[in-house]
């Protein structure tokens, strides 16, 4: 609004013109100008009455009845209708002061055009200002025509009453139309009507509330749209402060101080009405030590604007609706996950009698027993301890796709970990008579890992190997670097993929061949390998040929001399 | 010499049945509840030399009963030795943090649990 004068630095404020401090006293444009002809026009009357004394009379009377509406549009504000009331005084005093001068033949005559000047000031009631000029004129004449006017005021006063009128006529017309500061927004030119229209328009529909604010926080004006900010009824009643809530009107207070101080500010509160949200608010000091405020609603907040509000809703509603579906995901998973490691316990809950039981049977604790019986206990036993195997599988993946396994890693030497899981898969190999060969480095291959998930990378590699090798067969692991990544590799003899299996593999709970080239197990052990080995950064690879056996390999970033080889 | 004894709390019969029978085997005498609180009772009037804990119990944890037996000072100093059938990582860690002394896997198996109620009844 004043933006260009308030953001003027102090010294560089240009002083006000005498019609701009005037309006300064005034409280509009309208009362301002009415007080410039009223004071100019009293003043010519002084004037005379000083210079002609008693020989005045008539001269300081007419231009006194011409500067009376002068006076009371100041003292008056019209508004509306009330404006036609001030433009018929203004038409009785251009006839009183016109008449009492010498009517139509008179020095005043001239002021019949008052009216039409008035109406100028009075926000553009350009025809009934005609009218009114018309009205006075054609009062005059007939007042001449009467004979109820008094003498003439003749000779070098007449003259001088003459120019006086024509002075203030066109001094008035000049006031309207070099739009002095404060007679400008009601200074229309026949054109800039429409123009001023629209600025009324912008004022009442900025998209921001703007408000001209005293330091204590009450309010002289308010433009805009006070749904984007604190209504009007809160600002008009008792000011700014009392639409914030308590807790943040310190702040704002605290802010109005700021921008005396350094000509601007900027706060962020909330409004107390008519419902709580969050405010933004600007402030900049104006040259008459007020202050120009704009409010806004805080970003990313509800706001009373439809559109804006609409926006505002459906993005809301498109990150729930994406929030939802996310945590049902989630939900589902985790519901999943407990289900499984409630079935886990649940199911090592029985496992632990039978393991148990089994256990003390085929080991002969309490006594001998037929040896056959103690061979079933032996199978009892080693069925429990593969479901249990099964169980824990499920566990992991589980665990995996639930994004809940973490790997635990630590510093060790790879050789030591591929030891312990062969030597537990020594005893199946004997019994598969299936060869089982480990080609291991000479040297310590130290690797940043989790040793259990390394561990049951290799024990379930060589558990699948060992199950699809027939009699003779050779099953071969091997453990290298190559680059910077470690490579484990468990190749068989064994009976081979089909191609159109090997896509399959890998995926949970699928299992190559028919039916009965099948063989105990979930189908998780490659799965497990996989995501293993993905948790490391790494990834596991198939190589098969029908019939003649098959190689995988799984690559693993984790070497932890690798920087050292490197250098 | 008296028979040591071990307070058994299990709520699964069998369990509680394998347990029962491995101790006795070995000449030890058991004490056995299904209730964590009970628990905290017999351990009270009987002053047991080892008590194995299943952790899940029906209606308290068996973690909250350990936690009570070692902050009572006349029941701090009996060893206890956890038994359950969560296997998860950090399982273990949990239950020591916990107060138990030892921790045993569920399936079990009987030499490792022989040796480790050995470990703490000499």
């Amino acid at each position: 609004m004043t933006d260009s004068a308030t953001s003027l630095p102090a010294g560089d404020r240009p002083q006000p013109s005498g019609a701009a401090r005037l309006a300064l006293f005034a409280a509009s444009p309208q009362q301002a100008w009415h007080a410039a002809w009223a004071l100019a026009v009293a003043a010519a009357a002084a004037l005379f009455m000083i210079v002609f004394g008693g020989a005045s009379g008539a001269s300081a009377g007419a231009l006194l009845a011409g500067a009376a509406p002068g006076l009371i549009g100041w003292v008056w504000r019209a508004e509306g209708k009330a404006r036609l009331g001030l433009l018929a005084i203004w038409t009785v005093a251009a006839v009183a002061a016109g008449a009492t001068a010498g009517g139509p033949a008179g020095p005043l005559a001239s002021w019949t055009l008052a009216p039409l000047l008035a109406s100028g000031a009075l926000g553009g009631l350009w025809a009934e200002g005609a009218a009114a000029t018309g009205a006075a004129a054609l009062a005059l004449i007939l007042f001449a025509a009467l004979r109820v006017a008094p003498p003439p005021v003749a000779g070098v006063q007449a003259a001088l009453l003459g120019c006086t009128g024509i002075v203030a006529l066109v001094a008035g017309a000049a006031g309207l139309s070099l739009r002095l500061p404060g007679l400008a927004s009601r200074a229309p030119g026949a054109e800039a009507a429409p123009a001023l229209a629209g600025f009324e328009i912008l004022l009442q529909q900025l998209p921001v509330q703007a408000l001209v604010l005293h330091r204590d926080g009450t309010a002289d004006a308010a433009f805009g749209d006070e749904t984007l900010g604190v209504p009007e009824s809160v600002l008009a009643a008792e000011g700014l402060l009392p639409g914030v809530l308590p807790e943040d009107q310190g702040r704002v207070r605290a802010c109005l101080g700021e921008c005396l101080d350094h000509g601007h500010a900027a706060c962020t509160f909330r409004s107390a009405s008519p419902h709580v949200r969050t405010l933004r608010a600007e402030f900049r000091r104006m040259s008459d030590g007020r202050i120009a405020a704009a409010l806004r609603p805080a970003p990313v907040e509800t706001s009373a604007d439809p559109e804006l509000r609409a926006r505002t809703l459906q993005a809301e509603a498109e990150r729930d609706a994406a929030l939802k579906d996310r945590d049902r995901a989630e939900a589902a998973t985790r519901a999943r996950a407990r289900f499984l490691a409630n079935m886990s316990h649940e199911l090592r809950t029985p496992l632990n009698a039978i393991m148990g039981f089994s256990d003390i049977m085929r080991t002969q604790l309490f006594g001998p027993m037929p040896e056959r019986y103690a061979d079933y206990a032996q199978l009892i036993h080693e069925s429990g301890a593969h479901l249990l195997d099964l169980v824990n599988d499920v566990l992991d993946m589980s665990k995996i796709e639930a994004e809940r396994f973490t790997l635990s890693r630590e510093v060790f030497d790879l050789r030591d970990a591929v030891g312990a899981a062969l030597r537990l898969m020594r005893l199946q190999a004997e019994d598969a008579r299936v060869q089982l060969r480990t080609v291991l480095p000479p040297d310590p291959l130290t690797v940043d890992a989790d040793r259990r998930a390394v561990k049951q990378i290799v024990l379930n590699l060589v558990s699948n190997a060992l199950k699809f090798t027939p009699e003779g067969g050779v099953v071969t692991v091997s453990v290298a670097r190559s680059g910077a990544d470690l490579v484990i590799g468990v190749a068989d003899t064994g009976v081979g993929i089909a191609p159109e299996d090997l896509r399959r593999l890998g995926r949970p709970f699928e299992q190559a061949g028919d039916a009965p080239q099948r063989v105990q197990g979930a189908g998780l052990g490659l799965s497990l390998v996989r995501a293993m080995a993905a948790l490391h950064g790494g990834t596991m690879t198939l190589e098969s040929q029908l019939g003649e056996g098959t190689a995988v390999t799984v690559r693993l970033p984790v070497l932890a001399e690798a920087g050292e080889a490197a250098a | 010499m008296m028979a040591k004894k071990v307070l058994i709390v299990e709520d699964n019969e069998l369990n509680m049945k394998l347990f029962h029978d491995l101790l006795d085997a070995q000449g030890y005498e058991t004490l056995q509840t299904r209730e964590g609180l009970q628990a905290l009772a017999l351990a009270r009037q009987h002053r047991p030399d080892l008590i194995l804990m299943d952790i899940q119990l029906p209606e308290i944890s068996g973690l909250e009963v350990t936690k009570w037996l070692k902050e009572d000072d006349d029941l701090s100093h009996i060893p206890v030795v956890a038994v359950t059938a969560f296997a998860m990582k950090g399982d273990e860690e949990r239950i020591r943090e916990g107060g138990c002394e030892a921790y045993i896997s569920k399936p079990i198996s009987v030499s490792t649990f022989l040796d480790t109620v050995r470990r703490f009844l000499g």
